[in-house]
């Protein structure tokens, strides 16, 4: 099952979101293996999006802004990375995490771009998909057209519609079809 | 292939912190304590960044040379086991670990809770204990932690030899032990 | 007893403590409150029975670190601590020495130092931490001393003593035990614990007896 991806610039600023099956979880909306200690009283509205299959609003219940959430995903994955450094001898080598709910696929660019991808924690690893993500789409559909790389560069990007021109399609018809994409 | 454990309080103060095998950077204790407490913040975050409800702090994280698995325990100390990528049997060894820290740490009246570990039976059952679970790499044969073979052969031989030992005093007649009475 | 003590099994428990040694199959006519429960219920078991009523040695941890830390805080330096880790261990003793020698079918009375030493490094062993004492032996060099070693002793089993106080040795507590039977027997001694490891058992305890004159005297007579 793939919940949702981003794509962050060189510049931790959040360009592109996508969400699929976000807060789908099919599982009883009460089945919850909670961090006994993250106080988190926003936590994904505990179960009331859960119930709902068909997706309404899939941030519905989220009390976190888009760009709020992209901040602290960004932060993440740019601490974990640091970390993975340091411990590895300077080798950057992060690609994915897990917890009991999603799994985090990370692709980087060697230009600094950040794709996060996540899904179910049951997934392999996507990060070869990123990959193809970016040769295949982001090249052709952003780095090759002019008009989506100026707007990119200007610095206020709504990520939720960024790339209209083909670039957004293309990754949904990508992640579509891609075995796992709503398996659970 | 174990290459360390790490233990993190519940404040996010890194307790314990114990290498066993070469492959990972050495880092100062002060990046210790860093990498503990950034490991604490992500962790709580990542609990909050999940796209479906419910989710549970960073469990295992992938890199392309070693893994990083952590367990968390309902009290909030959390385990951090780094090891390489195909070493088996993560969560038994994980809960070894927790079983070993209940035994030597939490019953050790002098261990105080939250603070770092200073306990030689911990640090001598965690080493047996990542040396029965294949954790450390046979070829650095200059790791001071292996005694391997050579412990237990002598452990053998001295209690045959102290049980055919005619019944002679251990030295502390002679020692002063509250024998000056 | 078992006809009216329908009323409560509180009440059984009572009557039960004045009648203990002729109470037998008891548990089958226990009021029904508890149910079948009312069996395995710790105050209402038989004190002769101690197959499947150990104590986990887990608890026990628990209550020993408590005790230590709890000790550790209104005592001035290791000596005062181990002299009232003894006291505690006293406490224990001499209540175990009861239950001993009233679980004990033919039970003598021991005259001779070695026979209660021998009582001790078995029977009291075997009751207390659930298995034999490692060895007994007696002094070359003092007369009145004698030792009893545990190569692996339960109360200091999860126990790695700092650096700073690395004199002490928690087995003052078995000593205290030690000292309480022997006191109780009337083999008046002192008796305190030290750390004498040996290879594969860092934390091999011995017991040293310190026998007073008296008996000594009393041996020396019944010899």
């Amino acid at each position: 099952m793939i919940y949702n991806m981003y794509i962050f610039d060189r510049h931790c600023q959040c360009i592109y979101y996508h969400d699929w099956h976000r807060g789908h979880t099919g599982k009883a909306p009460f089945d919850q293996h909670t961090d006994p200690l993250a106080s988190h009283p926003s936590g994904g509205g505990g179960g009331s999006t859960t119930t709902t299959t068909t997706m309404t609003d899939p941030r519905q219940g989220m009390n976190m802004s888009l760009e709020e959430e992209g901040k602290l995903v960004y932060g993440v994955v740019y601490s974990l990375r640091n970390l993975v450094k340091k411990l590895g001898q300077s080798h950057d080598g992060f690609i994915a995490y897990k917890t009991s709910h999603y799994k985090l696929h990370y692709y980087e660019t060697l230009t600094g771009l950040k794709f996060v991808l996540n899904s179910d924690p049951g997934v392999e690893s996507l990060q070869q998909a990123l990959r193809q993500i970016y040769t295949q789409f982001y090249v052709e559909h952003v780095v090759k057209n002019p008009l989506a790389s100026a707007t990119l560069t200007s610095g206020n990007v709504n990520p939720e519609t960024m790339g209209a021109e083909g670039f957004r399609s293309g990754v949904d018809r990508f992640v579509r079809s891609l075995t796992m994409f709503d398996t659970l | 292939m174990i290459f360390s454990i790490y233990i993190i309080n519940k404040a996010g103060g890194l307790v314990y912190n114990k290498d066993y095998s070469e492959g990972l950077s050495k880092l100062t204790s002060n990046e210790y304590l860093v990498l503990a407490g950034t490991f604490h913040g992500v962790h709580a975050i990542t609990s909050k960044i999940s796209p479906v409800p419910g989710s549970s702090g960073i469990e295992m994280l992938e890199t392309d040379t070693f893994r990083i698995h952590c367990f968390q325990t309902l009290t909030g100390t959390k385990f951090l086991l780094v090891a390489d990528p195909q070493q088996p049997s993560i969560d038994h060894t994980m809960k070894k670990i927790y079983e070993t820290y209940s035994d030597y740490c939490v019953k050790n009246p002098f261990q105080n809770p939250e603070m770092p570990i200073r306990s030689e039976q911990f640090d001598v059952h965690l080493l047996k204990l990542v040396k029965s679970v294949g954790g450390l790499a046979l070829s650095n044969s200059n790791n001071p932690y292996i005694i391997g073979n050579t412990g237990a052969g002598s452990l053998q031989s001295q209690s045959a030899a102290s049980s055919s030992l005619p019944p002679t005093l251990p030295n502390i007649a002679s020692s002063g032990l509250g024998l000056g009475v | 007893m078992s006809t009216n003590a329908s009323a409560s099994s509180r009440l059984s428990v009572m009557s039960m403590a004045a009648s203990l040694p002729s109470v037998g199959g008891y548990s089958s006519s226990t009021p029904s409150i508890y149910g079948k429960r009312a069996t395995t219920n710790i105050l209402e078991r038989h004190l002769n029975k101690t197959r499947g009523t150990e104590v986990s040695v887990n608890a026990f941890a628990f209550l020993f670190s408590e005790m230590l830390q709890y000790t550790q805080k209104r005592v001035n330096g290791i000596q005062d601590l181990e002299r009232k880790l003894n006291e505690l261990g006293y406490r224990v003793g001499i209540r175990a020495l009861d239950l001993l020698v009233w679980r004990d079918k033919n039970s003598k009375r021991e005259t001779r130092v070695l026979g209660m030493l021998y009582f001790i490094h078995t029977a009291v062993w075997k009751t207390m931490f659930g298995k034999q004492a490692d060895s007994l032996e007696k002094s070359t060099e003092n007369e009145d001393e004698y030792m009893i070693s545990d190569n692996d002793p339960i109360v200091s089993k999860f126990i790695s003593v700092p650096k700073d106080v690395s004199q002490l040795n928690c087995g003052a507590f078995m000593a205290g035990i030690v000292e309480a039977i022997m006191d109780g027997c009337q083999f008046p001694s002192r008796v305190t614990a030290h750390t004498v490891p040996i290879e594969g058992y860092p934390l091999r305890t011995t017991i040293l007896i310190k026998l007073d004159k008296e008996v000594l005297d009393r041996e020396e007579q019944l010899k």
